[in-house]
């Protein structure tokens, strides 16, 4: 119990930044809520006198979801922490080390699906809404879609094409899931329960069994090793070293994401038109392979006469030839959905240029990973996913004047061309002593 | 007398059919302090694995606390230290918080020993793992090793990464904290000298195999250098039992024998009507001359 409570307590405040958020979501989601309880605003939109300014009420409004968002944000340290002991000798020789952090990281996603749960429950206390069903509503979604989230960045940060695969997955049930609850509320929890349910009992499965199953993972690993070939080929060094030698894997395997998605967005009777959005995403996930490629283009700098520059625009090239394989697979898949579902042709126009965006973006972003990731970077990625996912909600939208499409996705051709000159300086003049492992896991992540 | 600590019988381990270790029987008693040697690739990592039970044995067993070492309960955990080759410590924690959380998964913890430790090592605890130097984080990572007081510390070259001077110091420290009445310590290492100076008891690796064990003693008196001085030119036929390598120059010879006892020594003078003399080596020339 000690030592479940003591990595609970790290994850939440493992480092400045965290403590810092995680207090905020404290005091942010506790006082909004007892501020929206007590002291309710827009009391003078119901025919009371207004207590607060427009501005004031609209802080007391947001608070518990800021609070909520920075509580769900606290225990970052989660995945990572789990990664690097999971992978740990230690963890072998810890007593019961296993099943503690197993339990601890349960027991983390249901603490923030508790929070959060009461948190929305006393934002609607004094609503007519039933509490008790607001609660289990709010604490189902919240558990299931923090699962997913973990796994997510888990995966991601474990790095390779097949983390990436796996990942984007999740990805799209983690988005699927909490908007389909969200947006129907008379849809049954059975779904999310048994998602989560069956998230678990895989996860904790192969987690606790992993001693027993590296034999046997490992024969067929080598086993898939012998049927896919070498991924070496005379020729192919460049390939070979930065990652970008099997590019139908990862190509292929987005197939299987997005057709669980079309099972469960066509049993919500989605419209046709989310496809683009969803699509985008994935462009985006797929193309952060690239942030591993300064790391791994340090042995060819090695070894090869190339300029810093010379290496940059090789690699890049590299990153195109793969990215081709996946993003013509994502662009054939739109195609055939947007057929299949009779997707405004508008749409589909515009959407399939905005995948190629997405691609080129990420891409790009992931290249401009050199060193160790700082919060320009971190602000960068965010304006470029919401920037996407704004010009993915106007491509869907039919009320949206074509020359706004257009406009936006000039806009983020633009900015791949700022992106890639950033990447392209980052590369000029790449310090290999501040590029290292671990700092591109975590980039990627 | 006290049970072994750990006890392996015909103990091998094979990856995809090659053997890395093959046929290896030791025992570990309270109080010992183990060094291992062997050239690279000779199986060291694999043996003290397989002690930690983090990979089950393709032959033989490995009992530690007389537990199966790959099924070992909690309370046997409990029990053991481990320092691996390359630190796992976790970057975004302080060294603090690291060893906070290692220690809350024992039922005892000397803070006291750690706290002690830490400002003779100079490990600034409150300093994040991942603006550590490869120093600092090897002797943070054998502090989270040892706080719980094991019975039986393992550590495979924990300061392959420490200057000579820190690397003496820091070595004989770790002994005399883990090593001290019961306890034992298994230590596997590249520098001989350490072992010569620390271990009471040596083992070395040699093809696979166990190739000799016991006290440093022992073995110094087992394999020796003889120098043999002959009044007339020795025969080119010249056979000394046991011998490693020889070297025959006119009326003098030198050979590295194995296996040497003082019994042998007068019947070898007799046998060559030579006057012999017997040199010990150090355990590096020892561990050289075996794998030359």
């Amino acid at each position: 119990m000690k030592a479940i409570a003591r990595l609970i307590y790290t994850y939440f405040t493992g480092t400045p930044l965290l403590r810092f958020i995680t207090l905020a979501g404290l005091v942010a989601g506790i006082g909004g809520a007892a501020l929206n309880l007590y002291l309710p605003p827009l009391t003078g939109g119901s025919g009371n006198p207004a207590r607060f300014s427009l501005a004031q009420e609209a802080v007391i409004f947001l608070l518990p979801v800021a609070g909520l968002l920075c509580f769900v944000f606290g225990p970052s340290l989660l995945p990572a922490m789990f990664a690097r002991l999971a992978s740990s000798h230690h963890l072998y020789v810890l007593p019961h080390g296993r099943t503690k952090l197993l339990a601890s990281a349960l027991a983390t996603v249901a603490l923030t699906a508790l929070f959060a749960a009461a948190i929305v429950t006393l934002y609607y206390y004094k609503t007519p809404l039933v509490l008790d069903l607001i609660f289990e509503r709010a604490f189902a979604v919240s558990f299931v879609t923090t699962s997913f989230l973990y796994v997510v960045l888990w995966l991601t940060g474990k790095g390779g094409a097949i983390g990436l695969l796996v990942g984007s997955f999740v990805m799209v049930a983690t988005l699927v899931l909490p908007l389909r609850f969200i947006a129907i509320p008379s849809t049954s929890l059975a779904m999310p329960w048994t998602a989560g349910a069956l998230l678990w009992t895989i996860f904790a499965t192969g987690f606790l069994l992993a001693p027993r199953l590296d034999a046997p993972l490992g024969r067929l690993r080598q086993t898939l090793s012998e049927l896919t070939g070498s991924t070496y080929r005379g020729g192919g060094e460049i390939d070979f070293l930065i990652g970008t030698a099997r590019p139908w894997t990862l190509a292929a395997g987005q197939i299987v994401p997005i057709a669980i998605a079309t099972y469960v967005m066509s049993r919500a009777s989605w419209a046709p038109v989310a496809w683009v959005f969803f699509l985008t995403i994935i462009s985006v996930t797929t193309g952060a392979v690239a942030s591993l490629a300064a790391t791994r283009g340090r042995a060819l700098w090695l070894r090869a006469r190339w300029t810093r520059a010379e290496l940059f625009h090789r690699v890049e090239n590299a990153f195109w030839r793969y990215n081709c394989y996946t993003l013509g697979v994502l662009l054939l898949l739109l195609v055939g959905i947007g057929d299949s579902l009779a997707l405004p042709t508008r749409a589909l126009a515009f959407g399939m240029g905005l995948l190629a965006l997405g691609t080129a973006l990420s891409t790009y972003i992931g290249l401009t990973v050199t060193a160790r990731i700082g919060w320009r970077d971190a602000a960068l990625a965010v304006i470029v996913m919401l920037a996407l996912m704004r010009t993915a909600v106007h491509v869907s939208s039919p009320a949206t004047p074509t020359t706004t499409i257009v406009a936006y996705e000039i806009g983020l051709a633009a900015l791949s061309l700022i992106v890639r000159e950033l990447a392209r300086r980052r590369w000029g003049r790449l310090d290999w002593m501040l590029c290292r492992p671990d700092t591109a896991v975590r980039a990627s992540a | 007398m006290n049970s072994p600590y750990i006890a392996a019988r015909g103990l091998g381990k094979s990856f995809g059919g090659k053997p890395v270790l093959a046929d290896v029987s030791f025992t570990v008693e309270p109080g010992d302090v183990v060094g291992v040697l062997g050239k690279n690739g000779a199986g060291k990592t694999t043996l003290l694995e397989l002690v930690l039970g983090f990979t089950p044995a393709t032959a033989g067993s490995v009992q530690l606390f007389g537990y199966d070492s790959y099924r070992l309960p909690g309370k046997a955990k409990a029990r053991v230290g481990f320092v691996p080759q390359q630190d796992e410590l976790v970057n975004q924690l302080t060294a603090a918080d690291q060893i906070g959380v290692i220690a809350s998964f024992y039922p005892k913890w000397d803070d006291e020993l750690v706290g002690r430790l830490s400002r003779e090592w100079e490990v600034d605890l409150n300093q994040r793992v991942k603006n550590m130097s490869v120093g600092q984080r090897q002797k943070l990572s054998i502090l989270v090793g040892l706080g719980h007081r094991p019975d039986v510390l393992i550590l495979d070259e924990p300061v392959a990464s420490l200057d000579p001077v820190a690397r003496r110091q820091f070595l004989e420290q770790i002994i005399e904290v883990a090593a001290d009445g019961n306890r034992s310590v298994v230590f596997s290492s590249h520098i001989v000298s350490d072992v010569e100076r620390l271990a009471s008891k040596i083992w070395i690796l040699k093809d696979r195999r166990m190739y000799w064990q016991g006290d440093f003693d022992s073995l110094k008196d087992s394999v020796v250098r003889l120098h043999v001085r002959a009044t007339s030119p020795l025969p080119a036929s010249l056979e000394i039992p046991n011998a490693l390598r020889l070297e025959r120059n006119g009326t003098t010879a030198a050979a590295i024998v194995q296996g040497w006892h003082a019994q042998a020594q007068e019947a070898l003078a007799q046998g060559l009507g030579a006057e012999l003399e017997i040199e010990q080596l150090t355990l590096e020339e020892i561990f050289l001359e075996l794998h030359r």
